[in-house]
């Protein structure tokens, strides 16, 4: 095991105590929950620096309800939890964030690691975030200042970087309510059903009554150093019934983002997968449009 | 280093240990606790060797914080027999042979259990999501998937 040897470990109990320490110890704390962001950057010698483990995990934020403003998601909550919770995202428009949680594996991953990690670890190989993107999902932060709303479309800011302010961590996740007559799917594209994706895509479309494109979200993960929106192909779809020659005019529309190369992927390559992950993923969703007003 | 004491439930027995603010559960288990039967292979979270129960439910021992699993039950494959006396997923490995060199056994009999905890009539799509985090070269798998179905309908 590579050398790691961090001086304390902290359990604070509150919000504000954990914020306290973070605020005290600065650049050298780490947030840990599952423990899984940590594992791996430790693994990879990118741990130097952390001098403090703050653990969240006496802190009651391992929760999933759902009011008026929506689906509230406490950060150190399990992807295995979230799968358990799955009648509370049955509708069609969260299909995508239940689609993107079952592409997490394996179970033993699944039992330890939360959505928090998943977020604050803004690493573009993940495929939680462009779900979370595609349905406008809100990062609630607290810190000295108190709580505050992020939408996590700003939450990710750059790879390993996130928005979150010194002394700041991720209380919970929201999912706010969801238009009407809305669809979506999440399609990953790696090398083995168990890696980390190549590309993968968070599609969500809403329609108005006469069955033109209301609202969309195209997020592609995977290809660049956050999530990217597709917004050129989103704008190829709004307002327009879509049939094939629309589905396939907005996925030929991706311009040339920037994509970071892996191993498994050339940037050309991702581009080219981008495109028709998002020709399929619209497709998926009007079909299943489709089965809903049948 | 600056240590603490915690305090670990394994099979059932209450153990006292002295960890350092990042201590994997895998090192304290077979280091401490003597306990090796759970493996370390490719101690990157990925081969499956060292699963064990918390809770009833699959980790890899390798990845967690000792100290997270203060609070739990754990399990390990050395907490399965009872009294000497082998559970239908360890009988159905025996009897089909689901094992070579054995070293993965371990992790897979407990990642097996799991899934039986939660299904206890797993379809062929079932075993292989519950054990994707599992890596076995030597079967090929196909022995493993018969015990696990011959354990549930056992």
């Amino acid at each position: 095991m590579l050398e790691f040897n961090p001086s304390d470990h902290f359990e604070p109990s509150t919000p504000t105590e954990t914020a306290t320490l973070l605020l005290q110890h600065g650049k050298t704390a780490r947030i840990i929950a599952g423990g899984t962001a940590v594992y791996e950057l430790v693994k990879r010698g990118m741990a130097s620096d952390i001098r403090q483990l703050i653990s969240l995990r006496k802190l009651p934020l391992n929760y999933v309800r759902a009011d008026d403003e929506g689906i509230h998601i406490g950060a150190t909550t399990t992807i295995a939890q979230l799968i358990s919770s799955h009648d509370m995202m049955s509708g069609p428009a969260l299909r995508v964030v239940l689609e993107a949680l079952h592409e997490i594996r394996p179970v033993q991953v699944r039992n330890v690691a939360t959505i928090g990690g998943e977020l604050c670890t803004s690493l573009p190989l993940l495929d939680l975030p462009p779900a979370l993107l595609a349905v406008d999902a809100i990062a609630i932060i607290f810190g000295p200042q108190g709580q505050r709303g992020c939408p996590t479309s700003e939450f990710l800011v750059d790879l390993f970087l996130n928005a979150l302010k010194r002394g700041e961590f991720l209380l919970e996740v929201l999912i706010p309510k969801q238009p009407e007559r809305c669809g979506s799917t999440f399609i990953k594209f790696g090398r083995t059903a168990y890696d980390f994706n190549l590309v993968n895509v968070a599609t969500r479309l809403a329609f108005s009554n006469d069955g033109a494109c209301s609202d969309a979200r195209i997020i592609l993960g995977g290809v660049g150093r956050v999530p990217i929106r597709a917004k050129s192909a989103e704008e190829e779809l709004l307002g327009h019934v879509l049939d094939e020659s629309r589905i396939l005019h907005a996925s030929d529309s991706l311009g040339e983002f920037k994509a970071i190369p892996q191993i498994h992927g050339s940037i050309e390559y991702k581009r080219q997968i981008a495109r028709v992950l998002i020709r399929d993923s619209v497709r998926l969703v009007l079909e299943r449009m489709e089965g809903l007003t049948k | 280093m600056k240590k603490d004491t915690i305090t670990l439930q394994v099979n059932g027995t209450d153990y006292t240990v002295q960890v350092g603010p990042y201590e994997l559960l895998s090192n304290v288990l077979r280091d401490d606790l003597d306990l090796t039967g759970t493996k370390r292979g490719c101690d990157f979270g990925g081969c499956g060797a060292c699963t064990v129960l918390l809770d009833g439910k699959a980790v890899y021992s390798c990845m967690m914080p000792a100290r997270h699993a203060e609070g739990h039950k754990i399990i390990t494959v050395e907490g399965l027999a009872d009294d000497g006396k082998l559970t239908p997923v360890q009988e159905a490995f025996v009897r089909n042979s689901a094992f070579q060199c054995g070293y993965c056994t371990p992790g897979i009999i407990m990642a097996s259990t799991a899934l039986l905890n939660q299904k206890s009539n797993p379809t062929e799509e079932d075993i292989r999501e519950g054990l994707a985090g599992n890596l076995c070269r030597c079967t090929g798998y196909v022995s493993i998937f018969k015990a696990i179905m011959e354990a549930a309908h056992a």
